[in-house]
C-alpha cells in the first residue's frame, strides 16, 4: 500500500537493471557488446563463429580424428559455387581441419575443392573463374582446388559415348561447330543440344542441377573421395523440398534431401544444413571472407520474366522473404521425417530412374493398393514392365495421359518404365536425349 | 484460324490451362467431364449401385460445378447413384444466406433433394454471433471445426454415409505446401487421399474434383453458364492459406503442370501414414537416412494410436471425452477463454 520510498530499491528494478545490462552485452560471454541476434540470443562476433562452428562439427562426426586409428588419409570433394553457404563451408572446413592439425598432430581428411563451371550454358555464371580460384588458393593452402566444366559430365569413363540417336547425331552436325562430324561430338555442343530440346528455363536448370550433382559424385569416384561436402543451407534445403516437391519428385524427396549415401556412389553430406542463409552471411562478414564469394557482386540480379523463372527460384525467394523465414525449419524437419518403407523394394521391382538415377516411382493408386496389402502383383510387378502398365487391369484409360496430362509425345512412348514421373514432365517433349549417364 | 488441338474441326477458342492446349469450346467441356470420369472409375468413388450420396453445395463455383458435372456423369455413364445436396447454413449475413438461394435454385435445376443444416439449430450460435464474441481473427477454426461435422450430421440425417466436396486441385496443392510449411506430418500424408474413410469416422468423403483445375473449373461453369456465387466469405479469409495459395499461382506462371505435379508429390508421401509397415524396412546400402535406425525405431513404435469414443455431450465420435464443437460451444457459453476450456477437458 505504501509507495516504496524512492531510495528503496524493489525486485522489480533489480530484475529490469540486469536485463537491461545484459542486453548491452553478448549472452554468451558477456564480455563484449553483442554483434548479431541469433534466434532472440544476442551473441558477439567470436561466440556467434562459436556457435556456428558447433552446428558444423556436429555432421562431421564420421571425419573426426580417432586416437589409435592407423593414418588412413580419407579425402571429401567439396562443392564449391562462390555463393555465400559454399564458401562459408569452404572456410569453415578449412579451420576444421586445421584444429585437427593442430590438436592431433594429423588430419583426419583431404579436401578437393570442385567448382562446376556452367558459364557455357547459364547465363547467370560469371566468368573470372580462374581469377577467383586463385585467390582461394592464396587463402586456404590446405586444400586443392579445380574447375570442371558441366560438359565435362560426356567424357567420363562411365559416359554412353558412341551410341548417339541418330536424330541427335544429325542435329549436332547441323549445327555443330564444325568440328563434330562424328557421332562423338564434342561434350559441350551434346551438353547443348541436350539442354536446347528442354521446353522451359525451369526444365533446363532443372536438368544441369542434375547433371551437377552427378559429375560431382562421378568426380568423387575418380579421385578417390568418400563423400561431397554440399554446402546446403537449412534455408536452401526448404526451397530444396518444396521445389523437388513441385517438380513432381515427392515419391524421391528422402534421397533428395537425406545425407548419406546415394545410389550412384558417394555419400553426401551437407554440415550447413542446420543454419540458415543469414547466419552464414553473418559468418562471411565476421570473418571477412565475404570478397571471396561472388554473392555480393552478383547481387542486383538482372530482371528474369515472371514466365522464365524457374521452380527452383521461387522457393528460394519464398524462404528468403523474412516473413517466411520462420517456415524453414518446420519444412527441413517434416521432410527429413518422411521414410518411405517400400523404397528398396521399389528399386528392386522399377530400377532407377534413366535420368536423375534415384528410385523410380509407381502409380499413386498401386502404391495405395500395395501399402494396404492387396494382391498388385498379378497385374503389375511379375512381368517386370510394372510401372508401364500402371493402370493395372481393368482400366479404361491410360490415366497419366487423362489426369497428369504427361502425354507421351509420339515417339515417346514405354518412358514411364525408365523414366520417374518428376524427370518426365522435365523432358517432356524433348523426345530420345543424348544422356550423359546410364543409370539403368 | 486456328483448329483444336482435338478434334481439328472447329475453331480453338480455349487455351486449356492445364497443358496449354489450345481447343474449342465442345472439346474443353468433354475433356473436363471425362478427366472426372476417369477420377471417379480409376477411384471406385461410386462402388455401389442404388447409394444415395450427399454433394457438399455451398453454392460457389466447385460444387456448383460438382453437382453440373456428376448430373451429367451419372445420365451418360450410369453410376446408378442418387445425389443430395447438403448445404450448411452458417449463419453469414451477406454471404451465406445469397447463396443458400443459389442452391435452392440449382437443387430444382438438376432435379435433386435439398437438405439444409444451420450451425444455430446444431450449436445454437451463428457465425456472426461467433465473430460478435471471438472477434474477426481465429473465427475460421470455429468455422471450420463446426462445419465438418455439420456435413456428417446433416448427412447422417439423410441416412447417408458417402459426402462429395468440391475440393479442386488448387486446393490440394495448396494443402500439400502448407502441411509442409506448418510441418503437419500426419495431414501431409492424408491431405491428397481422395477418398478419406478414416477409422475415426463411418462417414466417406470424396474429391471427385481433385485433378481439376480452378481455372478450369470457372472456365467450365462459364461456358455451361451454370448458375453459381461467386462471393468470397465477409469474414477475414485465412491468411496462412493465402501465402500458400500465392506461391502456388506463382509456380502454375511458371510450369502450368506444377499443381498437377505437387498432388502427385503429395500422392506419393501417403505411404509412411497408411499405417505402421508390416514388413521391417532394413538399414541396407540402399537406405538414403544415415540415422536411419534411431528414426526406423521410433517409427515402428507407430503412430500414438486414436481411440474412437463418443462424446459425453452430444454422442458425436469423438477421440476425446468431449468432441472439438461441444469443447468450441462451451467456450463460447462459459466466455472463457478456448486455452482454458481444453486443459480442463484434458483426459487423465
Amino acid at each position: 500500500m505504501d509507495q516504496p520510498m524512492e531510495f528503496e530499491v524493489t525486485m522489480a528494478d533489480i530484475a529490469k537493471s540486469s536485463a537491461d545490462a545484459a542486453d548491452a552485452l553478448c549472452r554468451r560471454c558477456r564480455a563484449v557488446p553483442p554483434a548479431v541476434t541469433i534466434r532472440t540470443e544476442p551473441l558477439c562476433a567470436a561466440c556467434f563463429t562459436t556457435y556456428l562452428r558447433t552446428k558444423f562439427t556436429r555432421h562431421m562426426e564420421p571425419f573426426r580424428v580417432k586416437p589409435g586409428t592407423e593414418i588412413n588419409r580419407r579425402r571429401l570433394l567439396l562443392a564449391l559455387s562462390f555463393g555465400v553457404a559454399s564458401t562459408a563451408l569452404l572456410d569453415i572446413l578449412h579451420w576444421h581441419r586445421s584444429l585437427q592439425l593442430q590438436r592431433a598432430r594429423r588430419a583426419e581428411y583431404d579436401v578437393l575443392v570442385v567448382h562446376i563451371d556452367e558459364s557455357a550454358v547459364a547465363s547467370s555464371s560469371t566468368g573470372a573463374v580462374d581469377a577467383q580460384l586463385e585467390k582461394l588458393r592464396g587463402q586456404y593452402e590446405q586444400f586443392e582446388f579445380r574447375s570442371i566444366p558441366l560438359h565435362h559430365i560426356y567424357e567420363l569413363p562411365t559416359a554412353i559415348g558412341d551410341t548417339l540417336p541418330d536424330e541427335i547425331a544429325a542435329e549436332l552436325e547441323q549445327n555443330g561447330d564444325g568440328e563434330s562430324t562424328n557421332a562423338d561430338a564434342n561434350p559441350l555442343s551434346r551438353l547443348r543440344a541436350l539442354l536446347s530440346r528442354l521446353n522451359s528455363r525451369a526444365s533446363q536448370v532443372d536438368v544441369i542441377a542434375i547433371l551437377r550433382a552427378r559429375l560431382l559424385a562421378e568426380l568423387a569416384k575418380i579421385n578417390g573421395c568418400e563423400a561431397v561436402m554440399l554446402g546446403d543451407s537449412m534455408t536452401r534445403m526448404a526451397a530444396m523440398v518444396l521445389a523437388e516437391v513441385t517438380k513432381g519428385r515427392g515419391h524421391s524427396l528422402p534421397w533428395l534431401i537425406s545425407d548419406g549415401p546415394t545410389p550412384y556412389g558417394p555419400s553426401l553430406v551437407r554440415p550447413l544444413r542446420d543454419l540458415t542463409t543469414s547466419e552464414l552471411n553473418h559468418y562471411l562478414s565476421f570473418t571477412d571472407i565475404a570478397h571471396l564469394s561472388n554473392a555480393t557482386s552478383s547481387a542486383p540480379k538482372p530482371p528474369v520474366a515472371a514466365k522464365n523463372q524457374t521452380i527452383d527460384e521461387i522457393m528460394i525467394r519464398f524462404f528468403d522473404d523474412v516473413s517466411n523465414n520462420h517456415l524453414t525449419a518446420n519444412v527441413v524437419r517434416t521432410a527429413a521425417k518422411l521414410h518411405f518403407a517400400d523404397d528398396e523394394d521399389r528399386v528392386q521391382r522399377l530400377g532407377l530412374c534413366e535420368i536423375c538415377g534415384l528410385p523410380m516411382d509407381e502409380n499413386p493408386k498401386l502404391r495405395v493398393a500395395r501399402a494396404r496389402g492387396h494382391d498388385v502383383s498379378s497385374s503389375n510387378s511379375s512381368n517386370g514392365i510394372s510401372n508401364g502398365d500402371s493402370n493395372g487391369n481393368g482400366s479404361i484409360y491410360d490415366a497419366d495421359a487423362r489426369i497428369y496430362c504427361l502425354e507421351p509425345s509420339p515417339g515417346e512412348e514405354g518412358m514411364k518404365q525408365r523414366r520417374c514421373y518428376g524427370c518426365r514432365r522435365t523432358t517432356q517433349g524433348a523426345g530420345k536425349v543424348d544422356w550423359p549417364v546410364d543409370n539403368r | 484460324m486456328h483448329p483444336c488441338a482435338i478434334c481439328q474441326r472447329s475453331r480453338a477458342q480455349i487455351v486449356r490451362p492445364k497443358n496449354g492446349q489450345k481447343i474449342c469450346k465442345a472439346c474443353f467441356l468433354d475433356v473436363f467431364e471425362s478427366e472426372i470420369h476417369t477420377t471417379i472409375i480409376e477411384n471406385d468413388i461410386f462402388p455401389t449401385r442404388g447409394e444415395r450420396v450427399a454433394i457438399g453445395a455451398s453454392g460457389g463455383k466447385d460444387s456448383t460445378v460438382l453437382a453440373s458435372v456428376l448430373k451429367t456423369l451419372n445420365e451418360r455413364y450410369d453410376y446408378g447413384v442418387e445425389f443430395v445436396l447438403l448445404s450448411i447454413d452458417e449463419g453469414i449475413h451477406g454471404y451465406r444466406d445469397d447463396s443458400l438461394e443459389t442452391v435452392k435454385r440449382n437443387a430444382v435445376q438438376y432435379g435433386m433433394e435439398l437438405s439444409i443444416v444451420g450451425y444455430e439449430e446444431l450449436y445454437g450460435w451463428t457465425m456472426d454471433q461467433v465473430v460478435d464474441k471471438v472477434g474477426r481473427k481465429g473465427n475460421c477454426t470455429y468455422c471450420g471445426v463446426f462445419r465438418r461435422q455439420a456435413l456428417d450430421r446433416g448427412a447422417k440425417r439423410l441416412e447417408i454415409s458417402h459426402i462429395l466436396t468440391g475440393h479442386n486441385a488448387d486446393d490440394v496443392a495448396e494443402t500439400i505446401l502448407m502441411n509442409f510449411l506448418r510441418g503437419d506430418l500426419p495431414r501431409l500424408g492424408r491431405c491428397a487421399e481422395i477418398v478419406t474413410a478414416s477409422s475415426t469416422s463411418t462417414m466417406k468423403r470424396s474429391k471427385p474434383l481433385k485433378y481439376a483445375y480452378e481455372k478450369e473449373i470457372v472456365l467450365y461453369a462459364h461456358h455451361r453458364q451454370l448458375d453459381y456465387f461467386s462471393t468470397e466469405c465477409v469474414y477475414s479469409p485465412e491468411a496462412f492459406r493465402g501465402s500458400a495459395r500465392s506461391l502456388l499461382k506463382e509456380l502454375e506462371k511458371v510450369r502450368p503442370s506444377s499443381i498437377l505435379d505437387i498432388v502427385r508429390s503429395g500422392e506419393q508421401l501417403l505411404y509412411k501414414d497408411i499405417g505402421p509397415s508390416k514388413k521391417t524396412p532394413s538399414v541396407a546400402s540402399g537406405d538414403p537416412n544415415q540415422q536411419s535406425t534411431r528414426k526406423q525405431t521410433q517409427k515402428q513404435e507407430g503412430p500414438r494410436l486414436q481411440t474412437v469414443g463418443s462424446c459425453k455431450h452430444c454422442g458425436y465420435m469423438s477421440s476425446q471425452p468431449i468432441c472439438k464443437a461441444c469443447a468450441l460451444v462451451y467456450s463460447l457459453n462459459k466466455s472463457n477463454a478456448l486455452v482454458e476450456v481444453l486443459v480442463t477437458e484434458e483426459p487423465s
